[in-house]
């Protein structure tokens, strides 16, 4: 198992295990974390999976493809460490990611 | 079904056609089961997709199955915004929308919602029958949408009008949708106007009026673009979920027993009933490049149909697929769609459609449906029942039932 960090926008944080493979918004709906919206089901299309990564994590995560670039455009705060958590899937290298969540997330 | 070779009735598809879609179900387990993408000669040809997995990613693949050629067999003359836009530009309009329609935001029109329901059910509860389309369900959605749109209530009726036009007069009468489509833009655009120098109101048309997409305003075509199609989303298809509803609850007194006793939580029965409806039985996409899909190649510019009405009732991913099972869970339909375009509007249809079935269970719940009665379609991409005939016990109007439910409220601290 791979231990995923949620911190909503009001600090509260969640500690969860994520399974590889799944994405970490579908970890996220598994373990109902209120702010993971996810409407289009992770096909990276809705842009209400936005979470910010931890920087010491940035680096190690695959690059971000055409699609959630252009996605991630559309969100209200993009900056360093913005991500669709449908598109960062859970492996042993991610054990103990840190990821939060934007306040226009509700 | 006809002993015809399977690719002779893919070829004669259509979903337009009465005869085909009255009662669409065994022709899709064709498809699935022999021909699972095919291809329909009618309005020019397209591939036809009927399984659950195949059907989610012609939704799902924005980049290989575009909207922004129409979603429409035939195609609608106007585009409609964001329906007919792929993402990151459909995104930005539905940021916009979205925030209306969230479960937090759709529950504020509750009280609202049950007043219309009252008031009409009101006009016939005394005489013992109804017919629950034209009487309760099809009158009361505009006085809901509308509204929350921004239209006034005198242009309600005209309204409702050229939208039924427009939603089924493609495959007949192009001319007088193009004509329909003008008056209600024209309609449109003058609401707008009159909005853009009025003081700001919070309904859907204030949310575009005020909000920025790419730093600058939206246009006056923007957004009438937009209020175009959630009225065409809000109308048709949430009432052929009711109708179909309370068709099954006729039919199925056990059901409507579990539902009245709590025994089945209503969260569960709604997406039953939204799957076993299917009120878009499907739509279309437009392929970007060559690609293959079971086996089949598409070459780019080709139309694609995604069947949801099939691919809710694939026995893959849904067990006893063809039953309405109203305690089914998990239940991943797809009648709200899937991916970027999932419907706007679905908390919005969930409160409506509980608001709805509760009330004519609570108020004249003993209704019944003639044994021999054959329900009949208006068909297209939207698929609802034409007409549903009841009888129940005449009852009384809802002065009293008010009454009631305050005293119960008082008495149990909560709502029946």
């Amino acid at each position: 198992m791979v231990k995923v960090t949620f911190i909503e926008h009001s600090g509260t944080q969640h500690t969860v295990e994520a399974k590889p493979g799944d994405s970490l918004m579908q970890t996220a709906q598994n373990h109902s974390i209120p702010g993971i919206d996810a409407d289009c089901g992770g096909a990276c299309a809705c842009a209400t999976c936005h979470v910010f990564v931890a920087d010491e994590w940035i680096a190690r995560l695959p690059p971000v493809s055409g699609n959630e670039d252009a996605m991630l455009d559309v969100v209200e705060e993009r900056r360093r460490g913005s991500r669709l958590s449908c598109q960062l899937h859970a492996d042993a290298s991610l054990d103990g990611i840190v990821v939060s969540l934007p306040a226009s997330q509700r | 079904m006809s002993a015809e070779p399977i690719e002779e009735t893919m070829r004669a598809f259509d979903h337009t056609a009465p005869a085909q879609m009255n009662d669409p179900y065994a022709m899709y387990e064709a498809f699935r089961t022999r021909c699972p993408v095919g291809r329909s000669g009618q309005h020019g040809g397209f591939f036809v997709v009927s399984r659950y997995e195949s059907v989610k990613k012609v939704f799902e693949d924005y980049s290989t199955f575009s909207s922004t050629q129409g979603v429409g067999i035939p195609p609608h003359p106007y585009q409609m915004f964001p329906i007919d836009l792929d993402p990151p530009l459909q995104t930005k309009f539905r940021r916009v929308l979205n925030r209306r329609f969230t479960p937090e935001a759709v529950a504020t029109k509750r009280d609202e919602i049950q007043r219309v329901i009252d008031a009409l059910i009101d006009d016939f509860i005394e005489t013992g029958s109804a017919d629950l389309a034209a009487q309760l369900v099809r009158p009361l959605l505009p006085r809901i949408v509308l509204p929350l749109l921004g239209v006034p209530s005198e242009a309600r009726q005209q309204m409702s009008e050229w939208i039924e036009y427009m939603t089924r007069g493609r495959a007949t009468d192009m001319p007088g949708v193009i004509k329909a489509g003008e008056d209600i833009t024209m309609f449109l655009g003058g609401l707008v106007a009159r909005r853009r120098s009025a003081p700001p109101v919070d309904d859907v048309l204030g949310a575009m009026l005020e909000a920025q997409i790419d730093g600058r305003p939206f246009s006056d075509d923007e957004i009438l673009r937009t209020l175009l199609i959630i009225l065409f989303g809000g109308l048709d298809t949430t009432s052929a979920v009711m109708l179909e509803s309370l068709l099954h609850l006729a039919r199925h007194p056990q059901d409507k027993e579990r539902l009245k006793s709590g025994a089945t939580p209503w969260s569960l029965a709604i997406e039953e009933l939204v799957r076993y409806t299917s009120p878009i039985q499907g739509l279309r996409r437009t392929v970007t490049q060559d690609t293959r899909i079971e086996g089949q190649d598409l070459k780019a510019g080709d139309w694609v149909f995604g069947l949801h009405g099939s691919a809710n009732r694939d026995e893959a991913v849904f067990e006893r697929a063809a039953q309405c099972v109203l305690e089914r869970q998990p239940n991943p339909h797809v009648a709200f769609g899937s991916g970027a375009h999932i419907c706007l509007g679905r908390n919005l249809a969930r409160l409506e459609i509980e608001i709805l079935l509760k009330t004519v269970l609570e108020r004249f719940g003993d209704y019944e449906v003639a044994a021999d009665f054959a329900p009949e379609y208006l068909v297209g991409e939207a698929r609802g029942m034409k007409s549903l005939p009841v009888r129940f016990v005449p009852a009384q109007r809802s002065a009293w039932l008010d009454a009631k439910r305050r005293f119960t409220a008082e008495d149990t601290s909560s709502r029946p």
